[in-house]
Formats: structure tokens, sequence, C-alpha cells
């Protein structure tokens, strides 16, 4: 399945919650350049943990909206910027589940 | 695929599977507390990168260098002059343990009736979770509260130790006696590193570490600001944690980075609070990385916090080492001075931290202070009622809160919170 396609499964599995992407890399280096070249073509891209979901170790990820997954992914290929996948996730983010480590 | 860190982690003798499962918790808890902010300041992005691979990017940074001939020396506490190491071309990370996974490996060598500060750290090492502890080819301890001077005992069964004397009072006799236990240091660190300490390394050192400071402390001075806060409280403390670990010169360059950005979001009028968010000066106890939880929930209480007076905060960065010594002895003696400034609640009498606080409070325009102590450090508890008498008397509202590790406690202490924060808008 292709990125789009995989987003829409997401959705359709989980109806109602938001379906953030989350993009791999191999070094954080690679990470942080596609962070830069994101933001500087607007993308709200942000710099993130790996969730154990996407990826079973840890690393530096790239959290971007789905709406944007497309665009990210269409940057890093005309950058030569090396990433391993873009993985969309139900909403991770939950600021007052206070579990903290 | 992504480096794999088993390798490293394997090298340095760690319990791989234990590891991994402190590796799981990370992403959770980052992701619930830094980004569910809004509006965050694009430099964070540095440390926010930091902190994803934190036992990746800087151990393997550290080995690398070990493999070069450099030392790396641990230190837990803001009283050890990192300079001294420096000149020596050795390398400073913090080690203070701030995560509630190492408590339980702590507390088979500890009483459990400990600050979780100590038991954390003392965890760290024998349970083999933290490759920073793994890395270092010593620990440099300090004699500041009961607790961490036995538990180096302990540890210095598992891994070199070199103790400094710090005197508990601050008389002129106290403070040579320091600059006389800085010199002891040096020796200690040139033989350990094998490279010699002259006054010309030693000065270009507390120029290093005096940037440091500078650049730490612009990043806060923008958070004096009564109109705008450019900055949240819990992205300031991940700044302040990383720079226990972070190269120095890397540290002072990124922060003053920050700070460009920070400072124009002052003029643009850009804040990561609503108008009106009331100001709280957080004071006590040390917030060791990942220590996130009272910041997390003072900012989600619809508090912002804009000054922590602590040793992950004011006390890191406060006062510069005099950088107009020509001599080993006068630098000694400066470097004393400025550390024995440090307000820490090891001291007696420590009426220096009431009048800094006091004066910060009143700097940063703040609403209200938070005076919080980890459980069971008992000088900051015992100091607490002459703090917040000072405070009500100057008329600054204040709570106190004694808290852990543990996420236990996390739903009383965001009601009590929420009742202060309430309070200060009436």
């Amino acid at each position: 399945m292709d990125l789009g396609e995989r987003i829409e499964q997401a959705r359709q599995e989980n109806p109602g919650v938001r379906i953030d992407c989350y993009v791999l890399f191999e070094s954080h280096t690679d990470a942080m350049q596609l962070y830069e070249l994101s933001r500087a073509a607007g993308l709200g891209a942000r710099i993130s943990t790996t969730p154990r979901q996407a990826r079973s170790s840890c690393g530096v990820a790239l959290l971007v909206s789905c709406d944007e997954a497309k665009a990210v992914e269409t940057i890093a290929l005309d950058s030569n910027t090396p990433f391993e996948n873009i993985v969309p996730l139900p909403n991770q983010i939950t600021p007052h589940r206070d579990v903290y480590c | 695929m992504a480096i794999d860190r088993h390798e490293l982690w394997g090298n340095l003798g760690m319990d791989l599977e234990t590891h991994d499962v402190l590796c799981s918790v990370l992403p959770q808890a980052f992701g619930d507390v830094y980004l569910s902010q809004e509006n965050r300041p694009e430099g964070m992005a540095f440390w926010d990168m930091v902190v994803a691979d934190v036992h990746g990017i800087r151990p393997q940074e550290l080995v690398d260098e070990q493999a070069k001939g450099r030392k790396v020396f641990g230190t837990f506490c803001t009283y050890v002059p990192d300079e001294v190491v420096i000149a020596a071309d050795g390398i400073v990370t913090g080690l203070c343990g701030g995560s509630q996974f190492w408590v339980p490996e702590g507390e088979k060598y500890l009483p459990a009736d400990m600050c979780p500060l100590i038991k954390a750290s003392l965890g760290a090492r024998m349970g083999k979770t933290c490759p920073f502890f793994r890395i270092v080819d010593q620990i440099v301890g300090e004699t500041t509260c009961d607790g961490k001077k036995k538990m180096y005992e302990i540890m210095a069964e598992d891994v070199p130790m070199y103790i400094m004397n710090l005197p508990n009072m601050k008389r002129p006799q106290d403070v040579a006696a320091f600059a006389d236990e800085i010199a002891l240091f040096k020796a200690n660190v040139e033989e350990v590193t094998g490279n010699e300490i002259t006054v010309e390394k030693l000065a270009e050192a507390i120029k290093v570490i005096n940037e440091r400071r500078k650049a730490l402390a612009r990043v806060y001075e923008t958070r004096k600001n009564s109109d705008v806060i450019p900055i949240s409280g819990t992205d300031a403390l991940l700044m302040m944690q990383i720079a226990f670990f972070d190269d120095p010169v890397r540290c002072a360059q990124m922060a003053n980075k920050l700070a460009d950005e920070l400072e124009q979001r002052l003029v643009d009028g850009v804040s990561v609070f609503p108008a009106g968010t009331k100001r709280i000066l957080l004071t006590g106890t040390p917030l060791a990385i990942p220590n996130w939880k009272l910041h997390h929930i003072i900012e989600t209480s619809g508090a912002a916090i804009v000054c922590e007076e602590n040793c992950t905060g004011t006390k890191f960065f406060t006062n510069l080492v005099d950088e107009s010594q020509t001599t080993l002895e006068g630098m000694y003696q400066a470097l004393a001075e400025r550390y024995m400034k440090i307000n820490c609640a090891c001291f007696t009498p420590n009426k220096t931290r009431i009048d800094e606080v006091l004066a910060l409070a009143k700097e940063y325009k703040v609403d209200g202070v938070i005076n919080t102590n980890l459980k069971f450090c008992t000088t900051f508890k015992t100091e607490a009622p002459a703090l917040e008498k000072a405070l009500e008397e100057a008329g600054i509202p204040v709570l106190d809160i004694e808290t852990d590790y543990t996420d236990n406690d996390a739903e009383q202490l965001r009601t009590r919170i929420g009742a202060f924060v309430e309070m200060l808008s009436e």
C-alpha cells in the first residue's frame, strides 16, 4: 500500500481518532535535515521520539500531520534525505495521562 | 534499519533487557509532556532530538572521545567545578537519576526513606541501565547532603570515585578551604587524564563555562517579560537538564540560538501562554532528567513557570567566575568564590537562598511561588517553613509540595495546584 492508502486504512481502523504520521530514520542527522527542510517549506513538522507502536527501537522521528505527510515525503525524496518509513498511528499524545518515566 | 544502539550498550556492560523496558516508556511520556504543547520555539528541536535518543547520541559521542584517549568524569552536583576537568581536556557529564525506573534498584542498597534522586542515581549505576553511568572513567562526588555522602560510599565499591570536600558554611575560611579543595581536585584530574592543567588552560576553561552560563542566562532573561512568555517552563527545564550532559561549547551555541529566537518573540509578542496566565517561580530540589512531572502538571493547570530556582535552574548559571586571575591559585580562589555563592540547603545558615528567592520573585514578576522538595530531602524540607514565612511576609503566595518520581500523587497534585492557581486569580 502507498502512504495515502495506509493513512486511510488507519483512519478507518480508528474512527473518531486523529491520525498522526511519524517519519522514521536511520540516523538523527537525517531526521534533523528533513525537519529543517520541512519547516522551511512551511510544514508543521516536529521532532519526536519514535513511538513503540511504530518501531521497537528508540530514536529520533519526525511527527507530521497526515495531511502534510505526502508533502514531507516528497521533500525527503527530492532532497535525497534517507528515511525508513512513514507510519500513520492513532493519536499517541494525551497530556492529562500523568504517566511519567 | 535504525542505528542499533544495543552494540554500544552491550559493550558498556549494560543490562539490555531491563534497559529496553526503560526505553519503551520514554516516547509516551515525552509525547504527553512535550508534543502536547503548542507554539514551541523552533530552537527546542535540538533538545527534542537529544532526548529522543538520549541514551544513544551523546553516549556514542563520549565513547568516541574515549577512544581518542579523553577521559569522562561523571558528576552529581552544581558545586563540582567543570572548569578543572575541561582544562585537562576531560569531559564532564551529569549523572543524576530523575526516573522512578531506577528507584527500586537503588532501594536494594539504600534505605527506602531516602530521596528518590539518590536512590535512582545508585540504581542506575548498579542496575546497569544507564549508559552515562557505565561510560564514566571516574565519578566526582561531593559532601553536600548526608544521603549522597553515604550513597557515594556504596557506589565507590563499583566505580572509581573521587570526593570533593565541600564546606557547609560560607565564612571566608570556608571559601579558602574550598579553593584548596579545588587545587586537590586539579591534581586528581591531571592524574586521571594524564594532562597538565596550566594557567592558560584553566583560564580558557573558565571562559568556556562562563560562556555557557551567559547563554543559559540569556534564555532565562527573556522569561522576565511580564507581557509575553516566550517559552514554557517545561521547555526551559529540558534545556537545563540536558546542559548537564552536553558539550559546554555546543550547549552555549544552542542556548544562544534559542535566546535569539526568544528575544525576537518578545519583539513580536509571541507567547506560549494566553495573556493573564499566572506566573510561577518554582524553587527547591533539583529536577533531574526525565523528571518533568511537576512542570507538566503546573503548566497544564492554568499557570506558567517562568523561573526555576534550583540546581536545574538558576543555581547552574548564576554568577560568573572572575576571568582576571593570572595564577592557578588566584583561579582556584575565583572558582571557589563563585561556586560557594550557590545557595544549597546543605549550607548553614542559608538565609541567602531566601533572599535570592525573594529577589527572583520580583525580577520574574511572579504571581506565586511553589516550593517543592523531593520526599526525604531533609535539608530542603527543614528550611521550607522559613522560606514560606519570608514569602508570606513579602505578600507572595506560596504553595509547599513534597513529591517523588512516582505517578501516584499526580491527581492530588493537580487538585492542589489547580486550587492554588485559582486562588492567585482571586
